[in-house]
């Protein structure tokens, strides 16, 4: 019955977390053969921003109010104000990300999107992770990362149980994992 | 051996050769998912040497002043370079246990050359983010071979998972429940982010 749970469990994981394991392969391969490109914008609105701030109010507060006011709320960073109090928001879109560029002297605002390319979706997507955004999806994608993290590991233990259980494997099951981690543990401890 | 023999074996074999790369890329996940300010690398000085080259311009291919700061330096292998200013140029050679960065002050001519001592969270980090075949390292460039074969082991195991369980009837319908969701919670994530 347990040996059963460990199977089924081992399974039904990998079938719920196949698209992140493709995601994760591919873009692994992307980042291992890095060409960096670089990035083109494509302005997508360029307006007058009627809303005035106090002076003294964070960058991050104009900028979370800026991306409210246009409708495209979600995780951000933000650079400035520089000497002409020019704020840069990069709105951090997984499949569109957004450079938006706020200029209080002239109430101007400039949205900017990053035109789409496979390699640095995969980036993106490769290195989207953390609590630090207060944002469910941000939340929500940390979270599956945990689960991938909790989902390889016991891959791996309930791998090892069902090899152990499968006598006629155990020869050249051990000759592959003393093989793998002698190699692991070359690499490792040498370069 | 017929070929469903053959896939759950390959399919377990592969598992168990490459055991190691998976748990170290799911726990080095944590720090990575969970990170805390760290506390800042404490770089003991190695040697220090006179060493005249002159600094690239901004742009120009850093390559050839790294390989020559890394053979003043005495060390072989892998390394990254970067400009720091028109008076600075930094190498970092990636060890796991104990990386090395040797600092050009163009400046006063000398070469710096410190370590790093182990730190648990850098080592696991650098096991992680390690990768590529532009280090200029023969061993770095296998490391990154492994990254490759361990990634399209992920493919072959997908492959394989998917093709064991369709031969498992009675598992069909959790299966495809299972499968459908994943796809759209991670299709929903996607377009939310």
């Amino acid at each position: 019955m347990f040996s059963k749970a460990i199977r089924r469990t081992h399974m039904y994981l990998a079938l719920f977390l196949t698209p992140w394991m493709i995601g994760y392969a591919l873009s692994t391969i992307a980042m291992n053969h890095r060409a960096p490109r670089p990035t083109s914008y494509v302005t997508e609105r360029d307006e007058t921003y009627s809303n005035v701030f106090e002076p003294g109010t964070p960058p991050r507060d104009i900028a979370r109010q800026i991306l409210a006011d246009l409708a495209i709320e979600g995780a951000f960073g933000v650079q400035g104000p520089a000497p002409d109090g020019r704020l840069t928001i990069n709105r951090q879109g997984l499949l569109t990300p957004r450079r938006v560029t706020f200029t209080p002297a002239d109430r101007r605002v400039v949205v900017e999107r990053v035109e789409f390319d496979t390699s640095g979706f995969l980036n993106r997507f490769h290195r989207r992770r953390g609590f630090q955004q207060p944002y469910a999806a941000d939340l929500a994608m940390a979270i599956s990362v945990d689960a991938v993290i909790v989902a390889m590991v016991f891959w791996a233990l309930s791998g090892l149980w069902m090899w152990w259980e499968m006598r006629a494997t155990r020869l050249w099951g051990i000759a592959c994992a003393v093989t793998g981690l002698g190699i692991f543990a070359v690499l490792v401890l040498t370069i | 051996m017929t070929f469903p023999h053959f896939v759950r074996r390959a399919h377990l074999y592969m598992g168990l050769f490459l055991l190691p790369w998976v748990v170290m890329f799911g726990v080095s996940s944590i720090p990575l998912n969970h990170n805390s300010a760290p506390d800042p690398p404490r770089w003991t000085p190695v040697a220090q040497q006179p060493f005249h080259v002159e600094v690239p311009a901004p742009g120009a291919n850093l390559r050839p002043i790294g390989r020559l700061m890394m053979e003043a330096a005495g060390i072989d292998g892998g390394y990254f370079v970067n400009r720091v200013n028109p008076r600075q140029v930094n190498v970092n050679h990636p060890d796991f246990l104990r990386p090395i960065r040797i600092l050009y002050h163009a400046d006063r001519g000398q070469l710096i050359i410190e370590r790093r001592e182990l730190a648990l969270r850098s080592f696991i980090l650098g096991l992680h983010t390690r990768g590529g075949y532009d280090l200029d390292g023969f061993w770095d460039s296998v490391w990154a071979l492994f990254v490759d074969i361990v990634s399209v082991a992920l493919m072959l195991w997908i492959a394989s998972g998917l093709y064991m369980w369709w031969h498992l009837p009675v598992t069909r319908r959790w299966g495809w429940t299972a499968l459908a969701a994943g796809g759209v919670c991670f299709a929903v994530l996607m377009f939310s982010l």
